[in-house]
């Protein structure tokens, strides 16, 4: 059986100012575990960036600095491989 | 007459001395709203074809909205407008705070300035007692404060003369005639595009107002209901980066996505980024965070400022930094001394220019000078010009304003700077009709490419929130044309209404649908029966309008591009889609998609669909 990819998720603004760090790296096939796993190691997002393993509207994610998903369909769906990078955000990205 | 407004303004003859109150009738209030869509429209009417931006003939307009004195959060705005001295297009700024408040209660809606004064002036307008009639204006000599950074001659009117008085003021750059000089209240500006020269060309050094007249509110339990709703929703997790961190927050997310203009936009990305982060600009420097007058989001951080001896605040205080002043005076300049930023931030505010012109014209000759294309390029102190000085940044600040040696090219602003220099310059020169490109690298972000093109102040990230549509589930690779001009438009629009509104764009993520929400609003103040249908036509009449009076005032399809460098192929930016062919197919469905014709002009058909017909056309040909 094949390991569950390695990824690094990567955390901009609030999140890695609650998180107290920029950078967390997990083991995760999909989108959705991730945020899971994400939850378990940096407690300080639950409940104000991830509600109930999905992330609050006001955030958003991007694959690799190329592609952003923004809705749970997303989420659900994008599956991740080794050595991807997930970037948490703010919605509001500029300003 | 509609609740929410006055019905008139306030028009003053700089050179007499005197003042008009001028008519508004219901339907050009209902058809122009307030903010940039009103203040457009009076500009077009009080400014003749062609004006001089610093002739005397040229009108500053400051609009308020009928939102002005609400208690709806972040409604404290007003927009200035004039023809910009930096680019002769129409420029329109926003600023916040007591001022918008007390010269709504000075009984007006809007104030025209024209003319000028012999000697350097303070204009006084007093809406207090008087039994409800018109505002009287008074003028006084400026006397000692003429020199003096703006925040501190704020300071001493309202010491001399009470503190009811709000104060909009010029700093040094203004009265010095600079381009890109500031209009400044309360440490707060109206930053772009000169508006503070085409005061200084008046002779006047501030505009202080106060008042007791309200305008009365149509409905004000509904008011008060929709206030108290929209300010819980402003304290929700959408405006937490405000709340929190403040927009610097940006830098490292755009620096992530190659968006981060570096070293005059040679590269999208910084690799000393880390150092100017939020966690090292504070906690250590880090002095308060504050808002604007009736504003419950408060996204302003308040640094302390080492070493030199920039006043960023009356009273020492700090410096508010924004993600546009970092950017300006930090990556775009190549430098990460997060000290040095906040030094040069402090001395933009003092000397009041816009940061971002004044990075980017910095920027401009830092490149120029590295590619050995100045004859001279030592600053007054014999410094070199180099990306990554930040001492260099300060020093040529101070520069420009002296008018010393270099710093007279940098006061000209990119464009004519590069003009001057010649050569393969102007190519390098990171404008948009003269005004300097913010902080989103375009070849990384097609809607905002397109944005900044077609903008009728110039490049500019709050008449097009372009990097909305960029920063969205699709792949840009992904997206048509016609899909990105669409979205342009939909931002430009959405823009338009709420900078006419006036509200905060900062509660943009709090709005469910802004169109229903901002009917309610304005239903509930005016006891006009608004519908979202109605918005979304006085938002592409009012952007509409913008454009017709550019083009009275020479617009051609020429200006609607992006710096040529920008659009070369085989640059650093990595995987980047940006060429001169794409762009002109997104402005070309862009003016499709507008309505307009195939070199961008307004036709007579749709003047008429939008409503601009005689009497309420100031651009009619």
């Amino acid at each position: 059986m094949s390991e569950a990819p390695r990824i690094t998720l990567e955390l901009f603004g609030v999140p890695r100012l609650r998180a107290g760090v920029a950078r967390v790296p997990l083991v995760a096939g999909s989108v959705a575990e991730a945020l899971d796993e994400l939850g378990r190691v940096c407690p300080g997002l639950v409940d104000s960036v991830l509600f109930e393993g999905r992330l609050h509207p006001a955030y958003l994610l991007n694959l690799n600095g190329e592609r952003f998903l923004t809705s749970d369909q997303d989420v659900g769906a994008v599956s991740l491989r080794d050595g991807d990078s997930l970037l948490l955000m703010a919605a509001d990205v500029g300003g | 007459m509609p609740f929410g407004y006055h019905g008139c303004y306030l028009r003053v003859n700089a050179s007499t001395g005197e003042s008009d109150r001028v008519p508004l009738r219901e339907n050009e209030l209902r058809r122009f709203l307030g903010g940039v869509g009103l203040g457009t429209w009076i500009l077009a009417r009080e400014t003749p074809r062609g004006v001089a931006p610093l002739g005397g003939d040229a009108a500053l307009v400051v609009a308020l909205s009928p939102l002005v004195g609400s208690p709806l959060t972040t409604s404290a705005k007003f927009a200035v407008l004039a023809i910009s001295p930096l680019t002769g297009r129409l420029c329109d700024a926003l600023s916040s705070s007591r001022f918008a408040i007390a010269a709504k209660r000075a009984g007006m809606d809007a104030l025209v300035v024209r003319g000028a004064r012999d000697v350097p002036s303070l204009l006084f307008i007093d809406g207090q007692g008087g039994s409800g009639g018109p505002a009287r204006i008074t003028w006084k000599p400026a006397g000692d404060l003429w020199t003096l950074p703006a925040r501190r001659a704020e300071a001493l009117i309202r010491e001399r003369h009470g503190t009811d008085w709000q104060v909009l003021a010029i700093g040094p750059a203004g009265e010095a005639l600079i381009p890109f000089a500031t209009l400044s209240h309360d440490g707060r500006h109206a930053g772009r595009g000169g508006l503070g020269a085409v005061l200084g060309s008046k002779r006047i050094k501030a505009v202080a107002v106060r008042g007791d007249r309200r305008a009365e509110l149509a409905d004000p339990s509904r008011v008060v209901a929709l206030a108290r709703e929209l300010s819980a929703r402003s304290f929700g997790p959408a405006t937490a980066k405000y709340r929190e961190l403040g927009t610097v927050a940006n830098l490292l997310v755009f620096n992530r996505l190659h968006a981060l203009p570096t070293r005059n936009f040679g590269s999208g990305h910084f690799e000393a980024a880390e150092k100017l982060t939020e966690e090292e600009l504070g906690p250590a420097r880090k002095i308060a965070r504050s808002s604007c007058a009736a504003c419950t989001i408060g996204c302003e951080h308040i640094y302390a400022v080492s070493g030199g001896d920039g006043d960023g605040g009356g009273d020492g205080s700090g410096v508010r930094l924004e993600y546009e002043s970092l950017y300006a005076l930090g990556p775009l300049c190549g430098v990460d001394d997060p000290g040095a930023v906040l030094r040069a931030a402090s001395l933009c505010d003092e000397l009041g220019v816009d940061t971002i012109t004044t990075g980017g014209t910095i920027a401009l000759l830092m490149d120029c000078a590295e590619r050995g294309w100045l004859k001279e390029d030592r600053l007054p102190s014999g410094r070199r010009l180099r990306f990554g000085d930040g001492e260099a940044v300060s020093e040529a600040i101070e520069a420009a304003v002296a008018g010393e040696g270099l710093g007279a090219w940098i006061a000209l602003g990119s464009r004519r700077a590069a003009e001057r220099i010649g050569g393969e310059a102007p190519g390098r020169a990171m404008h948009v009709k003269g005004l300097e490109l913010p902080g989103y690298d375009p070849r990384r972000l097609p809607t905002m490419a397109l944005g900044f093109a077609v903008g009728t102040r110039g490049a500019d990230h709050n008449r097009s929130g372009g990097y909305e549509a960029d920063f969205s589930s699709a792949s840009v690779r992904e997206r048509t044309a016609t899909s990105i001009a669409a979205a342009a438009i939909e931002t430009e629009d959405k823009a338009a209404l709420i900078d006419s509104l006036i509200l905060c764009k900062f509660l943009r993520g709090t709005l469910v649908d802004l169109h229903e929400e901002s009917a309610a609003m304005l239903s509930a103040v005016t006891g006009w029966d608004v519908s979202a249908d109605e918005l979304r036509e006085l938002a592409r009449r009012i952007v509409t309008l913008r454009r017709c009076l550019n083009e009275r005032e020479g617009w051609s399809r020429e200006e609607d591009t992006l710096p040529a460098a920008l659009l070369e192929d085989g640059r650093e930016i990595a995987d980047h889609s940006l060429t001169a062919a794409r762009l002109d197919s997104l402005i070309a469905e862009y003016y499709r998609l507008r309505g307009w014709s195939e070199m961008g002009r307004v036709p007579e058909t749709l003047r008429l669909a939008l409503d601009l017909v005689e009497g309420l056309d100031p651009c009619a040909p």
